[in-house]
């Protein structure tokens, strides 16, 4: 029988207790380690452990500013932000015009195609006559129409 | 917003560095590098992009410090933890907010930067990856090595 790889011997691996605690498992995963867990003393002490450890971080006060400097610090970020969305708003419009000048470039691409694919009937007819001579030009002619269909 | 983003990224690097000259410096650090990124910056999670940049400054002073020895941080890597205590002996009873601070300013930079960006600025595993240019693997392992850590200097 294969191990999962989230257990070692008869204990889930630290790390994966790790990434129980942190949401970061499959719902598999979290669901064959927290089954494990649950019939598993020192597994269970383990995992209290890691969400204390990280409770006591995430607990931390924030650390104080030095007088003047968040004055400073917001007065740059807030400079900084400006530039941000100028920037965004520039690439924005720049990417706005790649997509233009594309879009432009393939119309361009395929338009001067269409007439050759669809030449006009007076061209055919035209290059027709040059490379037979004009006594093949007259067999383009509408035909006769036959006496039996003409009218009375 | 300027505010919210400003006591983001300060927060961090007094993390990442455990005193308030050094998080200043890396703050004026992250300003700059943030002013120069900008051409780089794709709307988003601006808190990832914050905490990539200030982590990266972190990681690159830490590195130049350590090829300056007579300037060490006492934060160096290669810094020797206490031995750890038998599992049995270990009670994680509550603790002071001061010494949670004191043993995470003493975890090697790579485990703390992996664990200050989970637990301070709340990146997920993939997220952590990417501003570390690691995998997640690597990630997972460096966030519970630095809590087995952490459970050790505090016991």
């Amino acid at each position: 029988v294969t191990e999962h790889p989230e257990l070692a011997g008869t204990h889930a691996r630290g790390d994966a207790l790790s990434a129980l605690a942190d949401g970061e498992l499959s719902a598999t995963d979290a669901s064959l380690v927290g089954a494990h867990v649950e019939g598993c003393d020192m597994c269970r002490d383990e995992l209290a452990t890691l969400h204390h450890l990280r409770a006591a971080v995430r607990a931390l006060p924030l650390p104080a500013l030095a007088a003047g400097f968040e004055d400073e610090l917001v007065r740059r970020v807030d400079a900084l932000a400006t530039r941000v969305v100028v920037a965004v708003r520039r690439r924005a419009a720049l990417t706005a015009a790649v997509v233009a000048a594309i879009a432009a470039g393939l119309v361009f691409t395929v338009l001067p195609h269409e007439p050759a694919t669809t030449p006009s009937v007076g061209r055919m007819v035209e290059s027709h006559v040059t490379s037979s001579g004009p006594g093949d030009a007259s067999r383009l002619a509408p035909a006769a129409v036959p006496a039996s269909l003409g009218g009375p | 917003v300027a505010r919210r983003y400003g006591r983001f990224v300060y927060t961090l690097a007094h993390r990442l560095t455990a005193n308030d000259d050094d998080a200043q410096d890396l703050v004026q650090e992250v300003l700059l590098r943030v002013r120069r990124g900008l051409s780089t910056y794709q709307p988003g999670s601006m808190e990832g992009w914050l905490s990539r940049i200030t982590t990266n400054a972190f990681l690159d002073e830490v590195r130049r410090r350590k090829r300056r020895p007579a300037s060490a941080l006492p934060d160096d890597p290669d810094r020797v933890l206490p031995a750890a205590p038998a599992t049995d002996e270990i009670a994680m009873a509550p603790v002071l907010s001061a010494d949670v601070e004191r043993a995470l300013h003493r975890l090697p930079p790579e485990y703390r930067a992996a664990v200050v960006l989970c637990d301070v600025a709340g990146l997920s595993y993939a997220e952590i990856g990417e501003v570390l240019e690691v995998p997640v693997g690597t990630v997972r392992s460096r966030i519970h090595r630095g809590r087995m850590l952490l459970r050790e200097a505090l016991a």
